[in-house]
């Protein structure tokens, strides 16, 4: 018919999901949705600056207004996160609609499909995590058929899992490629999932497939993790990958004006919290001085002089980072470290006079986008939620101490005290994955599952006040433009 | 018998007919002819350009007639879609222009031009002197936020003004309603252009035609922008009111001021550095034209070359032209047209954020244009001048431009006459554009006077072609019939078309040339690739009704039936109807006796038209490529493939019903006559992309059939022609004013934001400003304590007041409004015509009312004074502690840069458009010099501008919302025409 035309400058709902290219075409897309600004390319790791470990300095991001309640179903950044994670969610839909029918080899089928069942059950913890209930979009839907009602947290959690679990008999034990994901990156993300919620039996048994496989260890040196040459080691086992001066390089890794991520400000309180040398709180060891001693009470360091006009000396306190648990270093810049072209970081730039460090570039020049890839999941994270959820569910046992000694000594740090009693030892894991995981993003989703938010946020962020309204804030609203464009949403309780 | 013209010269090739019959003969070359006739027969004698006369021929043996040159006649005839109509017995809304006659020898450098002011209801805005710049046509009111350019079709092939030249134009006729224009069904809801040009001339002696003008050009007019030491002042204050220290001390200012160190404390006007004054160019326009046995054949060729006003710019034109028309006998008729154009131009290819003219804003008036050494100037020291890119360094030198098109066209038709009154014509088209552009950015590192490198500098150099082809097809069939019954007249048309369109597009960037002097791709690399290649088609039939009784009652229906494949399969087919009807009562017996009305009719017309610019295939669901992921952590392997862009299976075209009432009047034998209309152009349907839920997953929401424009408005011309009894003097005055209300009906409750100043909104014109309403400067502690602030701040005196729309005491987003409409309210044209001895001149003045433009952000500037900016002269009268009545707010508060009506203006304007004096030699010169004709004449386009607007050009596009466009250009000509 001379008025049918095709449009042959790209593939149509006609021509595509034909070949075991267009699957990976498919498939390349999904993983993709991974990277924007919003997700892993910085803003998931953005998300411990409304934790208790940083705070956002560059107001307008809107980190800010969150981290101080003052946010509100209009927050923009809100929005961004809510449609970003549902990008790669249709992402995988897409896949999961189109790949059954395909007549091609079965087991490329069933790769891709465990592939985009693990995205989308990855983007809806995000999501269950952050909103708690959302609308669940299981395939390809047109905008009307996205004008749905929110589903309960419940039903958003065991899709997860009934995902997860899906994805963990059709993927492989080892992806074609290291960044791929694989039947233990499924494994570990529902242990995660199930530890998130409280469902500790069944997150020890994935933790520990994934632990008795043998596939994976901690790699020896905890700096060299995070650099370039640490990238996609035998302790990642699901990471995010990027490559630079694409446009699919990351953001959470540059500098920029030669300051580590500008906007970031890292708080006091973590600071303070890395235990000493010897494993204790600085005040609880003799041969420490808690670095209070020379900071001013919101736990901001004193510039040279102001120490000088009390009698103490910058030199002592600089000194005094040598005596703490090496990953404070590795994770954290203070005044004085060698920066860049910089002999001695002037730390004045930086309200809390400290700098992110953990993934950061040192390269000079480094504001454009990164190639660092960003751990989803690693090892040292595996061997933490097992042991939380074996205490949560049985209370201290040895094999707890063996996967938490795990953690210790690979930066040099003493064993744990074996005389710890279930709550005791509680906190004490908490400690370690605050410590260990410090800028991963992992640190506010445990704050809201832990129910710790309020005390944490309201009582030891010294630096600022902030505001954690319990009747809301465990939750973000559903953002307005999401209200405005689907009549049968409700807005979530307390907003 | 002998025909001769008024003065007495002999008139060959003049048609004369036995009336009533198909007898007749034409005169021969010293215009004379026999004829043999019967006693009681009429005689006609007709030839194009005079007014037909009938003779009887009683006893006579020899009939002597002299033929009145005719002005009007050409006029009376008017072209249509697919056909032509007498304009008395037209019902719906055309306007004509016809360049010989109205228009002169206005240098246009672009020939969409000449429609500006010349028809009501049609809008012509220009986008600047730049050489080759196009403009932007807009008839009877914007009816969509999509695209609204009209159809323009060349003898009835889809084509552009800018491919021919103004002198081979015979005819522009302008189809402003769905009356006239429905014919052309889903392309025509823009309105539609009909372009006819000139057939060869019915002689065998040949007719050279040569046109030829040069002259110079400036900017209409310039930006005045601060002296260096008044700029380091404000730069100072700007920075203090702003809570930090100021840049410039007392001594330097000093030293700007006594020019006593001109290279690091210049003063440099970078407005008149970067333009020039008397910008050559020249014109020149030859043709010829002959009737050689069966055969009457035109050719034209035509040479522009125009520097533009801007260093570093430049353009050629060549056109050219073939119309050729032969009598096959046997009722056949061949012609083709075959036409193409050559275009060429040269620009800076630094046009990222405006370009050239961001910059001569955004650059210090202390860094000269040149070191003293004679390098490019550019400075280190402060951060201002640090960061001054040298205008016209990056107008020249930082990189170049060139734009290249070639377009021919080649359209043959066949006509077949089997009997009288039926002709059946079959028209085939063929059109080939090749656009091909390159822009090179040179790398680069200026120098301070002192010689240390300065900031400006560009490392890495690129090199980037594209190439465009666009392909046309088109093959129409129509049969036309004409038939008379007594005084019942009908006229029946009936068509097809099959169009095919298709454009090609690739673009090539490579970097790290090793030599700014290698012009070509294979000697980059890094390249980046790129293509498309998108079709459409169209197929349709078409019909016309025509009924006319007795000169008096007219009724034609119009309708028209599109396929095209840009619409999804179940909604393949539109169908467009019209009905229009005419009463000419001044053929009426009541009104034969009112003797001082020479011609009356009154009009009504409805009708519907479609708009198919909603893309290729936008019912297609693709898959986009995507950026890709890099599996094994080190490269990326592939892209991905995803749905970006949501489609609707559902779109179609949209469709705007239009409808009004008009009236003709003649007085006096016509010596007045007065058009008058009323219309409503009312476009529902339009595409827009309404927003969707983010758990649908995907960015960009489909265009969906959702929004409803209305323009309503009026137009009015009146033309006088007079010969002043017999002193040789006459002249003409026509005027023409266009009202139009545009309005927004419907946008589902949404409000699209077209940039941080406009939007469309419901119950407002297309693109409204939009922000706080501005109601004056604190200037007084009274003033601080009564008006309200932007929410957070604290207001100073000297700051702008913003009106607390919903009067919650704070101002915020809230409290924005529609603060001014870019759609001038009123369109109009004046022209003066008058002649006298062979002198003629001609006066044209085209103007606006009521339109708003937003002045701001370049050269208008109240903020904090870290940026680059320098003022307009208008900024000595800013509101400081010594001068607290000033009319600008004072310096360094960024909140008085917030978006409000403080920065909109009105731009109406009166211009006189074109001026030209001329003189014709008279016979006897011309015949000693063996010429027919030869006219000397002096023009100028732009010389007066009466407007608001002190340092940029009123005239810009609606949707340039800073005071960055192009500059118009004054022009001064002289030139002379000559024919053979």
């Amino acid at each position: 018919d001379f008025l049918d035309l095709k449009d042959n400058n790209t593939l149509n709902q006609d021509s595509f999901w034909k070949t075991e290219e267009h699957l990976d075409l498919a498939v390349t897309a999904a993983y993709e949705s991974l990277t924007p600004e919003e997700l892993y390319g910085r803003g998931i790791r953005d998300l411990d600056c409304i934790s208790d470990n940083g705070y956002n300095e560059w107001t307008w991001m809107k980190y800010w207004d969150i981290s101080v309640g003052q946010h509100n179903p209009a927050t923009d950044r809100i929005q961004w996160v809510f449609n970003d994670n549902y990008k790669g969610i249709r992402r995988a839909n897409e896949i999961l609609d189109n790949a059954p029918g395909m007549g091609i080899d079965q087991k490329a089928k069933n790769t891709a499909i465990g592939e985009a069942l693990f995205l989308r059950g990855l983007f809806y913890n995000n999501l269950s995590m952050l909103f708690n209930n959302v609308p669940l979009i299981l395939k390809v839907v047109s905008p009307a058929e996205a004008r749905i009602e929110k589903a309960s947290k419940e039903e958003v959690v065991d899709q997860i899992i009934q995902d997860l679990t899906e994805a963990i008999e059709l993927l492989p034990d080892k992806g074609e490629t290291v960044g791929r994901i694989n039947k233990y990156a499924a494994l570990a993300l529902r242990a995660r999932v199930y530890l998130y919620n409280q469902q500790y039996e069944n997150a020890i048994k994935d933790c520990e497939e994934v632990i008795n496989s043998g596939k994976y260890s901690l790699l020896d040196d905890y700096q060299l993790l995070f650099s370039a040459d640490g990238q996609n080691s035998a302790e990642s086992i699901f990471s995010v990958q990027f490559v630079s001066n694409l446009k699919s390089g990351e953001k959470f890794s540059g500098t920029y004006k030669k300051q580590p991520q500008s906007h970031f400000g890292v708080l006091p309180n973590l600071v303070h919290d890395f235990y000493t040398k010897n494993g204790l709180r600085a005040e609880d060891d003799p041969d420490a001085t808690p670095f209070t001693h020379w900071t001013d009470e919101k736990g901001v360091p004193k510039s040279a002089a102001e120490l000088e006009a009390e009698g103490k000396s910058i030199f002592d306190y600089w000194a005094e980072f040598a005596n703490r648990d090496p990953r404070l270093d590795h994770s954290i810049l203070r005044g004085g470290e060698p920066w860049v072209d910089q002999d001695k970081w002037d730390n004045s730039v930086k309200a809390t006079r400290y700098g992110i460090q953990k993934y950061i570039r040192t390269e000079v020049g480094q504001y454009e986008d990164g190639d660092r890839n960003f751990m989803i999941l690693r090892y040292a994270d595996v061997l933490l939620m097992y042991a939380e959820a074996k205490n949560e569910l049985s209370g201290p046992s040895g094999d707890i101490y063996t996967a938490l000694n795990q953690v210790r000594r690979r930066v040099g740090m003493p064993d744990f005290d074996t005389n710890l009693d279930q709550d005791a030892l509680r906190q004490e894991i908490r400690h370690e994955r605050r410590v260990e995981l410090a800028f991963e993003g992992l640190r506010y989703f445990d704050e809201l599952r832990w129910r710790t938010a309020k005390d944490d946020f309201e009582n030891k962020v010294i630096f600022h006040e902030r505001t954690f309204n319990e009747s809301k804030h465990y939750w973000w609203p559903l953002p307005q433009t999401e209200i405005d464009r689907n009549p049968n949403l409700t807005q979530n309780p307390g907003w | 018998g002998e025909v001769k013209d008024e003065t007495g010269l002999a008139l060959p090739g003049v048609n004369i007919k036995i009336k009533g019959t198909n007898t007749g003969t034409i005169t021969n070359f010293e215009g004379k002819f026999k004829l043999a006739v019967d006693e009681n027969e009429v005689v006609i004698f007709s030839f194009m350009g005079f007014e037909q006369q009938e003779i009887e021929v009683g006893t006579k043996d020899v009939l002597n007639v002299v033929l009145k040159e005719s002005t009007e006649l050409l006029s009376e005839i008017v072209v249509v879609g697919y056909g032509t109509q007498k304009k008395e017995n037209l019902t719906g809304a055309v306007g004509v222009v016809t360049p010989d006659k109205d228009v002169g020898n206005q240098a246009v450098t672009n020939t969409e031009s000449l429609l500006q002011g010349r028809i009501a209801g049609v809008q012509l805005t220009q986008s600047g002197g730049k050489p080759g710049a196009g403009a932007e046509i807009t008839i009877r009111g914007n009816g969509t936020l999509n695209d609204s350019s009209p159809l323009v079709l060349i003898d009835g092939v889809p084509g552009s003004m800018q491919d021919i030249l103004p002198s081979d134009i015979e005819s522009i006729s302008v189809l402003k309603d769905a009356a006239s224009a429905s014919i052309y069904g889903t392309r025509a809801a823009n309105g539609v252009i009909l372009v006819t040009t000139k057939s060869g001339e019915a002689t065998e002696k040949i007719k050279v035609n040569y046109n030829g003008y040069a002259g110079l050009q400036k900017a209409t007019v310039l930006p005045d922008f601060l002296d260096s030491w008044d700029y380091m002042t404000l730069k100072n204050e700007a920075n203090m009111n702003a809570g930090r220290t100021p840049i410039y001390s007392d001594e330097e200012i000093a030293i700007a001021r006594d020019g006593s160190d001109p290279y690091r404390y210049g003063n440099t006007d970078w407005a008149d550095e970067t333009f020039k004054d008397g910008a050559f160019f020249m014109n020149h326009q030859l043709s010829l034209s002959q009737k050689v046995g069966k055969t009457q054949y035109l050719a034209s060729l035509g040479y522009l070359d125009q520097r533009g006003i801007m260093y570093g710019t430049s353009a050629e034109r060549i056109n050219y032209r073939i119309n050729l028309k032969s009598d096959l006998g046997k009722g056949f008729k061949f012609g083709t047209n075959f036409f193409g154009a050559i275009k060429k131009s040269e620009e800076s290819a630094d046009t990222d954020d405006q370009g050239v003219m961001r910059l001569i804003a955004n650059s210090s008036p202390l860094v000269p244009v040149f070191n003293q050494d004679g390098s490019w100037g550019s400075a280190s020291g402060n951060p201002y001048e640090i960061n001054t890119k040298n205008p016209v360094f990056y107008a020249t030198e930082a990189s170049r431009q060139y734009n290249n098109s070639n377009k021919m066209t080649i359209n043959p038709y066949l006509e077949f006459n089997p009997v009288k009154g039926l002709t059946f014509k079959t028209n085939f088209s063929y059109s080939f554009t090749q656009g091909f552009n390159k822009a090179h950015k040179y790398n680069f590192q200026l120098t301070d006077n002192d010689g240390n490198d300065s900031d400006i500098i560009r490392v890495q150099n690129s090199l980037q072609d594209i190439g465009n082809t666009y392909e046309t097809i088109q093959w129409e069939n129509t049969a036309n019939y004409n038939k008379k019954f007594g005084k019942h007249n009908i006229n029946l048309l009936a068509g097809t078309t099959m169009n095919s369109y298709a454009h090609k597009w690739t673009r090539v960037r490579v970097t790290d040339l090793p030599s700014n002097d290698l012009t070509e791709i294979g000697s980059g690399t890094n390249p980046i690739v790129a293509g498309t290649f998108n079709e459409s088609r169209l197929l349709s039939l078409f019909g016309r009704f025509q009924y006319n009784y007795d000169d008096r009652y007219l009724i034609e229906a119009n309708i028209r039936q599109d396929g095209s494949s840009k619409f999804p399969q179940d909604n393949r087919f539109a169908l467009f109807p019209a009905l229009s009807a005419g009463w000419i009562f001044s053929n009426e017996a009541f009104l034969s006796g009112a003797e001082f009305l020479s011609f009356g009719k009154f009009r009504a017309n409805w009708g519907q038209l479609g708009n198919d610019k909603i893309g290729y295939y936008p019912y297609s669901q693709t898959y986009t490529p995507t950026d890709g992921y890099p599996f094994d952590g080190s490269t990326i392997t592939n892209g991905g493939l995803a749905v970006t862009d949501l489609a609707n299976p559902d779109i179609k075209w949209e469709t705007t019903t239009s409808y009004g009432v008009g009236a003709d009047f003649g007085f006096w034998d016509d010596m007045l006559t007065v058009t008058a209309d009323y219309f409503v152009k009312d476009t529902d349907d339009i595409l827009l992309k309404l927003p969707i839920p983010g758990a649908t997953g995907v960015g960009t929401p489909a265009f969906q059939n959702a929004g409803r424009v209305k323009n309503t408005g009026w137009e009015l011309a009146v033309n006088h022609y007079n010969k002043v009894g017999n002193s040789g003097f006459e002249y003409n005055i026509g005027f023409n004013v266009t009202n139009i209300k545009n309005e927004i009906i419907d946008m589902q409750g949404e409000t699209q934001y077209i940039n941080n100043r406009q939007v469309n909104m419901e119950g407002q014109p297309i693109g409204s400003f939009y922000g706080y309403n501005n109601t004056g400067i604190y200037r007084t502690a009274e003033d601080l304590e009564k008006y309200p602030y932007i929410d957070g701040q604290t207001p100073q005196l000297g700051d702008l007041i913003y009106e607390d729309i919903n009067g919650d005491g704070v101002i915020d987003d809230q409290d924005r409004t529609i603060i001014g409409n870019p759609n001038p309210e009123y369109m109009y044209g004046i022209n003066i015509g008058m002649a006298y001895k062979g002198f003629d001149l001609k006066l044209f003045f085209q103007g606006v009312q009521n339109v708003d433009i937003y002045s701001s952000a370049t050269g208008h500037h109240s903020g904090s004074g870290n940026n680059l900016m320098n003022w307009t002269t208008d900024w000595m009268d800013r509101w400081t502690p010594e001068n607290p009545n000033a009319e600008f707010p004072r310096l360094g508060n960024v909140n008085n840069e917030q978006t409000s009506s403080f920065w909109v203006e009105d731009a109406s304007y009166l211009r006189l458009k074109n001026v030209e004096l001329g003189y014709n030699f008279n016979e006897n010169v011309c015949r000693k010099l063996k010429i027919q004709q030869l006219r000397i004449y002096a023009n100028s386009t732009n010389p007066l501008t009466w407007s608001q607007i002190d340092h940029w050009d009123p005239e810009r596009y609606a949707r340039q919302s800073r005071n960055e466009a192009y500059p118009q250009t004054t022009t001064l000509t002289f030139g002379t025409n000559i024919i053979f």
